[in-house]
């Protein structure tokens, strides 16, 4: 029968449990099917962990599956592992960022198929060329010298995806590729998404962002809970379609958001300089001031200091110059602890390696704040029970699909693993939120329940600083929207007076525009 | 009467850092792998007691050699294969395997000698190796007259740098340390890594073990024996050197001249001389805490 297939790819009845070590049993694929044709572009979609990840890294040779059958190019396909896939023509970007974060942007690149002389030696300055000049053609700006963790989580996802542009796949499967990317980045890789269909290749892509499906797929495969539930032309499609066939039901974005009386100042940022590592100046004397009941975005291209601000004012890192005061006290000079303390709570970026520790148990990760205080611990004394009462409910609250709560949280889906920070971050007495991408890699129902939960605690008197990439986020949440360019705030805008349109702030962004200082005092 | 003092403190330092660079060498190339190995002190006891033991029999010292070093791969490669099957944990088998070390030495050199330590007679011995001109110069007379794997570490922690910094070989095996979810999206293979990783160090340690013992042509056994701490001082130099070989060199160095120091302090002063011989240990001690201190500034973005 084998060689009647008409498709490029054909995932067949494929099923994957998984086994964790403590003998949780997760069916993750059930008899998932794919069809795609050659030179598509084909979108998989569903909520989170409907098993998106695993049917692709099975088809990337990094996970085995357990039954089905594969059909690549007219033949049976049989991996073992990622490099006979990438020498069969399948290339793939992971939800799961992979690259090492001491390495520089061109040694990431070329990781794994480094070239080398005579002698078997590598020449690194020839590669930066190389790879700078490959940057340059795509039109992606990013440094080939720089060392990947000062970038950003969006720019990383740059990296990542220019590996695998680099590399060349007949097959590039990019999963979740965009979920920090900002729309002009997204934009800019549907160019080169375009490029590549026109030479005939195959993307598969996958996303939570039905905007970027209409943009640029072709076809569609839908998974819910391991199974396939539908395929089809993208244009036999309305948007609300998809949405009901994705999410099971219809879900809008749109929110009420009543501008509230504005309330006392809960933290200022004073005359904050920071440094990168490489000391840079990255922040250039900052201040601002965050009130109660206001949510305050910071916009800006990815890598003009937000990631040095954050780290600042959370404790990661320590401020070159300037002063950070939490009700008129400085906390300058305090742990990211003692700031917790003061009522500050952050959700990273970097859900990996800053928000949660994959190899602890959910249950760990969701009380790793606050375990050593009543009632999670009395005179010295961890109450266990009640640790796991406390994680069951939000578990409950956050509807995290998770066989129980010592299951480690590094086995869950990407979304799942957002929603146990989200439930760590917001469930505790803060008065200051600090949220970097908070829906990254968040399925539709979920952005919904968090945008709601974020609007509800501005409404009681909190103040949120929101940072992400994505604009509609910022323009639908946010009471202030300031604009970071090059280290500083360029723009102070109330999109309560009147509704800011994105055009206005990209020009901030851009820094074609710039408010003086009568203006940025708001 | 100073520079002949100079010139022995120099030719003690060297002497003393060539077991330690190499089994920190080992032992980085297991880190690397992600399966850090404890047992360099075992490594190198039981590649001292065969490299000897195989002289004694073959009265020839490369033969020796070659014993000391698959001693030493055998016990890595054991260590490898119980925590690669039997998913063991790797710092307990470490333990034993450096427990083990010393029972089997001990208890083989009881029944061959009937001793715990052995001096053999009529066993040939490592040759020093004069370098022309410069055995001649003051002070740096002191780099000459070494044993060959003295002058051989230097250049396999050469060797290692150009190895893991400009080789996909070296990209590779750091890609696996550093993050295995990489390694693994790339396809680079962590079990080959691994296992290549405990030849490394079997070789290595058993260089190392090789150089207590042939020279002299003695064996120490028991419970402090021949390598007397040097693998553990291995860890303490791979903590300074961390990735970079020539670091670890440097570091190994640093270890060496307080060893040569503790040698002269014992000769010339009424010091303890039992006291004297932790001052590498505690110099190890204090480094790594300075060191520790300004990375976690660095971390914090810092200057310094
Ligand atoms: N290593 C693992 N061990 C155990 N269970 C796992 C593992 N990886 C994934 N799972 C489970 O398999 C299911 C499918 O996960 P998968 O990552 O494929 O979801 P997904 O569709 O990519 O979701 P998302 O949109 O959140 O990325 C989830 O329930 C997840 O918890
Ligand atoms: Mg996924």
């Amino acid at each position: 029968m084998g060689n009647n297939v008409k498709s490029y790819l054909e995932m067949r009845e494929i099923t994957k449990t998984y086994r964790t070590y403590d003998h949780a049993v997760v069916v993750a694929l059930k008899g998932a099917n794919l069809r795609v044709r050659k030179g598509t572009v084909h979108a998989v979609l569903g909520e989170n962990g409907a098993g998106k990840t695993t049917l692709m890294e099975i088809l990337a040779g990094v996970l085995k599956k357990d039954s089905g059958t594969i059909y690549f190019k007219g033949q049976k396909l049989e991996v073992e592992n990622a490099s006979q896939a990438f020498a069969q023509g399948i290339g793939m970007v992971h939800q799961r960022l992979s690259l090492i974060e001491d390495f520089t942007v061109a040694e990431n690149i070329v990781l794994g198929i480094e070239p080398t002389n005579r002698l078997g030696i590598i020449n690194l300055e020839q590669i930066e060329k190389k790879v700078s000049k490959f940057f340059q053609e795509s039109g992606f700006a990013l440094e080939a010298s720089g060392i990947v963790n000062t970038l950003s989580i969006g720019q990383r996802q740059k990296v990542e995806i220019m590996r695998a542009l680099y590399r060349g796949a007949d097959l590039l499967i990019l999963d979740e590729p965009t979920s920090a990317l900002t729309e002009q980045e997204v934009q800019d890789l549907f160019r080169l998404i375009n490029v590549f269909k026109k030479q005939g290749k195959t993307i598969i892509f996958i996303t939570h962002k039905i905007e970027e499906v209409l943009d640029i797929a072709d076809e569609l495969t839908v998974l819910r809970k391991g199974r396939t539930i539908g395929e089809g032309q993208i244009k036999d499609f309305s948007k609300k379609e998809i949405i009901q066939m994705i999410m099971g039901e219809p879900i809008s974005l749109r929110i009420e958001r009543i501008p509230l009386r504005k309330g006392k100042i809960l933290l200022s940022v004073r005359d904050l300089s920071v440094s990168s590592n490489g000391n840079l100046e990255r922040v250039k004397n900052i201040s601002f001031d965050l009130k109660e009941g206001e949510i305050t975005a910071i916009a800006g291209v990815s890598g003009n200091g937000q990631k040095e601000l954050v780290e600042a004012i959370f404790g990661l890192r320590l401020p070159a110059t300037g002063k950070i005061l939490v009700n008129s006290k400085d906390i300058t000079n305090l742990l990211p602890r003692g700031r917790r303390e003061m009522g500050i709570s952050y959700i990273p970026e970097d859900r990996m390696n800053l928000g949660s520790s994959l190899k602890s148990s959910l249950m760990e990760n969701v009380i790793v704040d606050k375990y050593y205080k009543p009632p999670f611990s009395e005179r010295g004394w961890r109450q266990i029970d009640l640790c796991k009462k406390y994680a069951e409910k939000l578990v409950s609250n956050y509807n995290i699909k998770i066989p129980d709560v010592d299951c480690c949280v590094g086995t869950l889906s990407g979304g799942n693993i957002q929603r146990v920070i989200i439930a760590r971050e917001l469930t505790t007495d803060f008065t200051i939120l600090i949220a970097q991408e908070p829906t990254m890699g968040l399925d539709l129902g979920s952005i919904k329940y968090v945008y709601n939960l974020l609007l509800e605690m501005r409404n009681e008197g909190k103040t949120i600083l929101l940072l992400t990439s994505d604009m509609d986020e910022i323009i639908n949440l946010s009471d202030r929207i300031l604009v970071m360019y090059r280290g500083e705030i360029v723009a102070n805008l109330d999109n309560n007076l009147k509704p800011i349109t994105k055009e206005e702030i990209g020009e901030y962004m851009l820094g074609i525009k710039r408010q003086n200082h009568i203006e940025l005092l708001g | 009467m100073i520079i002949p003092l100079i010139d022995s403190v120099i030719y003690t330092m060297l002497a003393a850092t060539t077991p330690v660079v190499l089994a920190a060498l080992g032992v980085m190339f297991t880190n690397f792998s992600g399966m850090f190995n404890i047992a360099l002190e075992g490594m190198m006891l039981v590649s001292a007691f065969f490299s000897v033991f195989v002289v004694d029999i073959t009265s020839n010292l490369w033969l020796g050699m070659i014993a000391g070093i698959g001693a030493a791969t055998i016990l890595g490669l054991s260590i490898f294969f119980i925590c690669h099957y039997f998913h063991a944990e790797i710092f307990i088998v470490g333990m034993g395997a450096n427990l083990i070390a010393t029972g089997l030495t001990t208890f083989m050199a009881v029944q061959l000698k009937g001793s715990s330590s052995l001096i053999f007679e009529n066993v040939p011995k490592l040759r020093r190796i004069a370098i022309p001109i410069i055995e001649n110069i003051p002070i740096l007379r002191g780099l000459s007259g070494h044993y060959v794997i003295d002058y051989l570490a230097i250049a396999i922690s050469v060797i290692c740098y150009i190895l893991v910094f400009y080789t996909p070989y070296g990209y590779h095996l750091r890609t696996i340390g550093k993050d295995e979810w990489v390694a693994k999206t790339l396809g680079i293979s962590i079990t080959k890594h691994q296992f290549i990783s405990y030849l490394w160090c079997g070789f290595l340690c058993g260089l190392g073990g090789a150089v207590l013992s042939l020279p002299v042509g003695v064996f120490l056994g028991g419970p402090v024996g021949m390598a007397n701490g040097r693998g553990w001082l291995a860890i303490a130099v791979l903590c300074l050197g961390q990735e970079n070989p020539l670091n670890i060199l440097a570091a190994a160095l640093f270890i060496g001249a307080t060893s040569a120091l503790s040698d002269l302090l014992q000769v010339t002063t009424s010091l303890s001389p039992r006291l004297l011989m932790a001052l590498p240990f505690a110099a190890a001690l204090i480094a790594i805490v300075f060191y520790m201190a300004k990375e976690h500034k660095t971390s914090l973005g810092i200057k310094i």
